[in-house]
């Protein structure tokens, strides 16, 4: 017995007077975390989303951020309502998402810190019926929903272009709305871009895509509880941080996101085939603009305005909309100092 | 000692005034029901005042939401939406599900084939399986049909079913006795004794027909009173979303006890469903 004491004291000091054990498996990439950026603290993400090649860029800023110290809590939801929910209910910190709205009505005590993603949608419409826009005019085009992003941009473009459609009709999900235009249910709609992938895939000459006006709305963004900010500004910060390092390294080499997910061990339940879609879609998506590496600020705030104003989910003159009601630029401006931008 | 014992509840109920102010027992049953109905009603609006969350709003709210809806014919639209799925859905499972819950009921080979397929269809996860629909069906009225079928066959199936197998021997043995015909036996001995089971049945494949309509609405594509539910969170307006939920509950209440009071008129008393 006191010889298995002494051999524990021996052992512990041993391991007491050895070096440090690095934070990371490698140090390859530029996550590698040094003692002076480690910050204590924790943070509960709400996901409204399921983990896949879409999240994987999201997934790689939060194990970055875990790998400064911040125990990262991440639970996903079946749709960002339900996550915005949870930040509300004060079971979340920080959720992803454009909640405008339920900030506008209900006054609730959380706001927008960094977009994270833009609009990227492709009006992809049958070749022969519809060579143009002007085509469309009088004609059935289908979106996600009332009050979605897909019908914000329906109706800018019919603004843009001066059509007016002949009925806006709804299906959820661009997956479905891929499946309705191959089964030819749907003639003309909005997809992301792995429904349209999926779709040129199966039917490569019969859809084809209509220009659409840049429109650099939020998609993403990181929101979070105003009194968490408050009491965490060193977690927020490390957030974004690890968030626009990533980001920019996704856009610098699409690469990045495939191997990092190997050396982190991200979403290692990935189906083959999925797999194969990583760098393609990173690829895409980044020379698509779709990530933001400045986290949008005061402009994306007031083209959000202007473009959720659309369909009702922000009210008010957006030029006189006060961005400090939606928004909390201090998290982003800290960040995109600390990261040299 | 044993009769007077067994007098003096008799007497106390009969004699010494209740606490109810010897109301009659009708009376007294829709105060309480009233009663049951105000207390949850009240907690809902402390809920709502407090508030438990940002995204409950009180009875109050939801109540203005609802009429205004009700008001600008918001609630007429959405259900004129929703009530062609569901009411072919349910009419094609009533008429289908009572057939073949009789068929499962009268053949072994039948009920050998069937009753397992009904048993699994009702354990399975139908709000899974609703987004698969559209692989085969689309996204259209026949996705939605087949959204509420799938939620309320099952029931109407194996209520009929036992109700078919339960009827009494003796009544099976009396029609015998008078040398009915088969058809005969179904149509006056098997059916109505069954009558209680298929029409409890048909109560509860109602309700499962408006699930099934509502996750079609809310799964497939927003339409209807799914969509209403849709827009308002979206939009955050929560009272209203509360507003389309209250509006289910109610509609579907009403429709059953429709359906009950339909029951009763068609069958006696001893038949008619618990």
């Amino acid at each position: 017995m006191k010889a298995l004491a002494c051999m524990s004291i021996v052992v512990l000091a041993l391991t007491a007077c050895g070096p440090a054990e690095p934070t990371g498996e490698g140090t390859a990439g530029p996550s590698a975390a040094e003692a002076s950026d480690m910050v204590e603290g924790t943070i509960r993400v709400a996901l409204g989303d399921i983990e896949g090649v879409e999240t994987l860029n999201l997934l790689i800023a939060l194990e970055r951020v875990r790998e400064r110290g911040i125990d990262v809590e991440l639970t996903e939801f079946a749709e960002e309502d339900l996550a915005a929910e949870a930040v509300l209910g004060g079971q979340a910190d920080v959720t992803l998402g454009a909640p405008y709205a339920v900030i506008q009505e209900t006054g609730a005590p959380i706001r927008i810190i960094c977009q994270l993603q833009t609009s990227r949608f492709f009006a992809i419409v049958d070749a022969e019926a519809y060579p143009d826009w002007q085509a469309l005019d009088g004609e059935t085009f289908t979106v996600h929903s009332r009050g979605s992003t897909t019908e914000a941009m329906a109706l800018f473009v019919q603004q843009e272009e001066g059509i007016e459609f002949g009925e806006i009709s709804y299906v959820s999900g661009a997956e479905v709305r891929a499946t309705a235009l191959l089964q030819g249910n749907v003639q003309a709609t909005f997809l992301d871009i792995p429904a349209w992938n999926f779709v040129q895939e199966e039917a490569p000459d019969r859809f084809h895509e209509l220009p659409l006006p840049d429109i650099p709305a939020t998609d993403e963004a990181f929101v979070a509880n105003v009194e968490w900010l408050a009491a965490n500004p060193e977690v927020a910060q490390v957030l974004l941080e690890e968030t626009l390092t990533t980001w920019n390294a996704i856009i610098e080499d699409p690469n990045f996101a495939a191997e990092e997910r190997e050396r982190l061990g991200l979403a290692d339940d990935l189906e083959p085939e999925l797999e194969e879609q990583i760098v393609p879609y990173f690829e895409q998506a980044a020379a698509e603009g779709v990530f933001a590496t400045d986290c949008g600020g005061e402009d994306a705030a007031r083209t959000d305005f202007e473009f959720y104003g659309l369909v009702g989910q922000v009210e008010g003159d957006p030029a006189t909309l006060n961005v400090e009601d939606f928004w909390d630029l201090g998290p982003a401006e800290a960040a995109l100092e600390a990261v040299g931008q | 000692m044993t009769g007077g014992g067994l007098a003096a509840p008799a007497a106390g109920a009969a004699g010494r005034p209740s606490a109810w102010g010897g109301w009659p027992p009708a009376t007294r049953t829709w105060l309480l029901r009233a009663g049951s109905i105000v207390a949850v009603l009240a907690l809902w609006e402390l809920g709502g005042r407090i508030p438990v969350s940002l995204t409950f709003p009180s009875f109050t709210a939801t109540a203005a939401a609802f009429a205004g809806m009700l008001a600008d014919g918001t609630f007429l639209r959405a259900y004129s939406e929703t009530g062609g799925p569901l009411l072919v859905g349910v009419g094609l499972t009533a008429i289908g599900g009572v057939a073949a819950g009789l068929v499962m009921g009268l053949s072994p080979k039948a009920e050998w084939l069937g009753v397992p397929l009904f048993v699994i269809l009702q354990a399975a996860p139908s709000a899974a399986i609703i987004p698969l629909i559209t692989f085969i069906y689309g996204i259209g009225f026949a996705a939605k049909v087949f959204a509420v079928v799938l939620l309320s066959t099952p029931v109407i199936v194996l209520n009929s079913y036992r109700g078919i197998r339960n009827t009494p021997v003796s009544l099976i043995e009396m029609s015998e006795a008078f040398l009915a015909s088969r058809w005969q036996r179904i149509w006056k001995v098997i059916l109505p004794a069954a009558s209680g089971l298929i029409f409890a049945g048909l109560r509860l494949g109602l309700a499962q027909g408006f699930t099934g309509a509502i996750l079609a609405e809310l799964l497939i594509t927003p339409t209807g009173v799914g969509d209403l539910i849709t827009f308002y969170r979206s939009q955050a307006e929560y009272d209203h979303m509360y507003a389309s939920i209250l509006s289910i509950i109610l509609v579907a209440s009403v429709s059953i006890t429709l359906l009950q009071r339909l029951e009763g008129v068609l069958f006696r008393p001893e038949l008619r469903s618990p």
